[in-house]
């Protein structure tokens, strides 16, 4: 134990007294992170230039515009399309919009705004994109609202303009069947008029005949001959008009049942569209314009990009501040005059490993316990996650330095080995979620990535800062961890010895 | 008096590369033992794997009957080792080096302190114990790594190429130290490209060339193995020799050289020789100013016996 703490006490005075690397490795990371904190605590894109053109601007083009602007994007309008595109190309705009000629809304227009990008940004494109499809949307929806309304409004008044004719289609249909009726009613009372001799007149004509025999008085008689000649004529009228009347009658009843019929269908009609108005059961434009939303949740608050980044950015400085430290360390103690005399020394090599890998983790752990004290000052509330997020970074740090420290054993100079620790640490950023999504590397690939050590760790770290769950949740990137740590373990002490004599071996051969 | 240290059928290479031939070593205690022979004959490699640095081919080392390889922590805390490199933390002050390397050897805390002061004086860097080992000069920063490897009191010393890099003044002072330590019943063993030193200090000399040992004893017995005839040294006050090469030339006379203002004769029989020259010189109107007699010196055996070995030193 003495030795232990020995070693230790002897490796840091080491790097402290080592001003350049007392500055990179130990307060490097430090600066680093209080730099990107402060530039990303924030959760707005500032200073993202949108180039835009269209041969001619109206109102419609400008209210989009002008919403883009109003949300600190900053608007250039150019001269011609392929300078628009080319900006982007030279980086001038983040993104080109080209609007349509006299943007309208009417069935013949072209409303199709295109929107350039350049997809070497990926990360960034994504968000303003996404951004700015957003802002035009809105105005789209603005404009499909106000349509919609008008078509919901013009349904609306129909509905109640047919309800308020059904009265009126009622009592016409009322009123038909009454004079129907009535019809029948005066069919049966013509076809039951009787004008034969059979009936009063021929009794008439007989009683006058009787009186012709019984009186003289000619004239008498002959005033009612007239009078039967007239009442003749008029019955042979009448018998006419019934005849006529009954003629007439059919087709007007005809007519009479076939407007009733088309009075039914205009009611039924004029009620199939009452109801069919009375079916849409939305009615509301909101609705109507968009039947589907989508609502994005955030599953924890609103947060800046810091706390996004936060787990990311710790991984990154924990990745490459171990790497780096624990190799630097190692080769450092390697190329050393005196690690002869170490080795030399009645000391077994596992005390010198220990010793290496507790320095680091000493150093990288100071660091963080710095940075996250910075954070639990911006953030009170991740205090509880305190022991997940210590018993984390132990591990995770554990790994890093491992590897680092199997880079150290590997390579025979500083310059090596760094270049060493840090393309390696590159290939486990490459490979995980930070550059590029891992959704956007073949199936076969992105198995492989599952077991890379950075991504394991920065889902652990993400799962406790951003989500606050504990270490169960993360368990499957706790195994993948653990089997590293082993491996690297096993490795370590197989290359401790032979690493040192083969960087002998070439010493003696280029001494 | 059985060897502090036995070297036995030791050979080592390197890949293709044999750097190490067979040696046979038997180290006395208390002694200076040098191992010397030109740069790249195999010697520090010959140190480091008597150490267990370096595991050899074949053959074994036993420190007190005791085998290197079953016993190697008994053997590292007995044994103290310095190299040409001065194996030390540039970033450490010399009491920092001491208190590290004497914990690594177990030294307890009751004593390292003593230990630490004591070692300090012995190598006189009283004045520099809390300066940075990087900020010595190079004699002070060669004594800090034999004081590191004395910290733990080692019953032997070994010490490569000690007094390399380091001028004449320095070289003295620190073999002036190894004299000291092995005056402590240390024993030492040591080696140097620099014949005359190791001629100097040594009590027992080997003789590594390309790998192999090809001469191992006192620096008399080396000696004698190699010449029976002495080197007379004469200078004159007047530096005319061919008179007095003409009276002195007899059967026991087997070389005489002119060497401009000296006269070198090689004889089997120094005494007679002498005697000739000075009632010669007696006769004559001359004086001595300086005359010697000389045995061989290890240079020469040395490079007699590379000559006798057939071999060009490797690196040369």
């Amino acid at each position: 134990m003495v030795k232990l703490l020995e070693v230790i006490k002897k490796n840091f005075k080491i790097l402290i007294r080592s001003k350049s690397s007392a500055l990179i490795i130990l307060f490097g990371p430090l600066l680093l992170i209080l730099l990107v904190g402060t530039a990303f605590n924030t959760s707005a894109f500032y200073d993202i230039k949108v180039g835009s053109y269209s041969p001619n601007y109206n109102e419609l083009s400008d209210s989009i515009l002008k919403k883009l602007q109003q949300d600190q994007y900053k608007i250039s309008k150019t001269k011609s399309e392929e300078s628009c595109i080319n900006g982007v190309k030279t980086g001038a705009y983040h993104l080109c919009i080209i609007i349509p000629e006299n943007l309208t809304i009417s069935q013949e227009a072209d409303n199709t705004i295109q929107v350039y990008a350049d997809q070497s940004r990926m990360n960034l494109v994504f968000a303003i994109r996404s951004a700015i499809i957003d802002k035009v949307g809105e105005k789209s929806k603005e404009l499909s609202e106000s349509l919609t309304s008008i078509v919901v409004g013009q349904l609306e008044e129909t509905k109640a303009s047919l309800e308020e004719k059904q009265g009126v289609v009622k009592i016409l249909k009322d009123s038909n069947e009454q004079f129907t009726s009535g019809l029948v009613d005066v069919e049966t009372q013509v076809t039951n008029l009787d004008f034969g001799d059979d009936n009063i007149l021929g009794q008439f004509k007989n009683k006058t005949a009787e009186l012709k025999l019984q009186t003289n008085d000619t004239r008498t008689l002959t005033e009612i001959d007239d009078i039967i000649k007239v009442l003749e004529e008029k019955i042979a009228n009448m018998q006419l008009a019934s005849d006529a009347i009954a003629n007439t009658i059919p087709s007007l009843k005809e007519k009479a049942i076939a407007e009733s019929s088309q009075l039914v269908d205009l009611e039924r009609t004029s009620s199939k569209i009452i109801s069919n108005v009375e079916a849409i059961k939305v009615r509301d434009v909101e609705t109507l314009v968009s039947p589907i939303k989508t609502s994005m949740h955030a599953v924890t608050a609103e947060k800046t990009h810091v706390n996004y980044l936060f787990p990311t950015l710790i991984m990154m400085v924990v990745m490459f501040v171990s790497l780096l430290l624990s190799s630097i360390t190692v080769i450092r103690e390697k190329i050393s005059r005196a690690y002869f005399r170490n080795y030399i020394s009645p000391t077994k090599a596992v005390l010198f490993i220990a010793a290496t890998y507790l320095t680091n983790i000493l150093i990288v752990v100071l660091q963080l316990a710095i940075v996250f004290a910075v954070m639990l000052f911006i953030q009170p509330e991740l205090s509880s996650t305190l022991l997940n997020i210590g018993t984390a970074v132990l591990l995770i740090t554990s790994s890093f330095i491992l590897l680092g420290m199997i880079v150290g054993y590997i390579f025979n100079s500083e310059e090596t080995s760094t270049m060493g620790a840090i393309s390696l640490g590159t290939i486990l950023m490459f490979f995980s979620n930070t550059i590029v999504p891992l959704e956007t590397l073949p199936v076969s690939i992105q198995k492989i990535v599952d077991f890379n050590m950075f991504v394991a760790s920065d889902t652990i770290l993400r799962n406790i800062i951003i989500f606050e769950s504990g270490l169960k949740e993360s368990l499957p990137e706790i195994y993948i961890l653990l089997v590293h740590i082993a491996a690297f373990i096993v490795i370590i002490a197989t290359i401790y010895n032979v690493s040192s004599k083969m960087f002998n071996i070439k010493r003696y051969f280029h001494k | 008096m059985p060897a502090q240290i036995e070297v036995k059928n030791i050979s080592k290479s390197f890949g293709k590369h044999e750097v190490l031939k067979d040696i046979n070593l038997e180290i006395p205690a208390k002694k200076i033992f040098g191992i010397i022979g030109p740069s790249g004959c195999g010697k520090t490699t010959l140190l480091k794997t008597m150490i267990g640095f370096w595991e050899p081919d074949s053959g074994e080392v036993k420190y007190e009957t005791r085998n290197l390889k079953e016993h190697s922590n008994y053997i590292r805390q007995i044994v103290g080792f310095a190299t040409q490199e001065n194996c030390v933390y540039p970033k450490l002050t010399v009491r920092e080096n001491l208190e590290y390397f004497g914990t690594l050897s177990n030294v307890p805390r009751s004593t390292l302190k003593s230990n630490i002061d004591k070692v300090i004086r012995f190598v006189r860097l009283e004045d520099s114990s809390d300066e940075l080992a990087e900020n010595l000069s190079g004699g002070m920063q060669r004594r800090l790594d034999i004081a590191c490897s004395l910290i733990h009191k080692p019953r032997i010393l070994i010490l490569d190429e000690p007094t390399e890099d380091l001028d004449p003044l320095l070289r003295k002072d620190v073999l002036a130290l190894i004299k000291r330590i092995n005056y402590d019943d240390t024993t030492v063993v040591m080696t140097s490209h620099l014949l005359h030193e190791a001629e100097q200090l040594c009590d027992m000399i080997a003789i590594l060339h390309n790998g192999r040992l090809l001469k191992c004893g006192t620096p008399e017995e080396l000696r004698k193995s190699f010449s029976k005839e002495d080197e007379i040294h004469l200078i004159t006050l007047k530096r005319k020799y061919s008179d007095l090469i003409k009276k002195i030339k007899s059967k026991d006379v087997k070389k005489i050289e002119n060497a401009g203002n000296r006269l070198i004769i090689r004889t089997s029989d120094s005494e007679g020789t002498l005697s000739k020259i000075l009632s010669a010189i007696k006769s004559s109107d001359d004086k001595i100013v300086q005359i010697d007699v000389r045995k061989p010196s290890l240079t020469e055996i040395f490079e007699s016996l590379v000559k006798k070995s057939g071999e060009a030193p490797r690196g040369h």
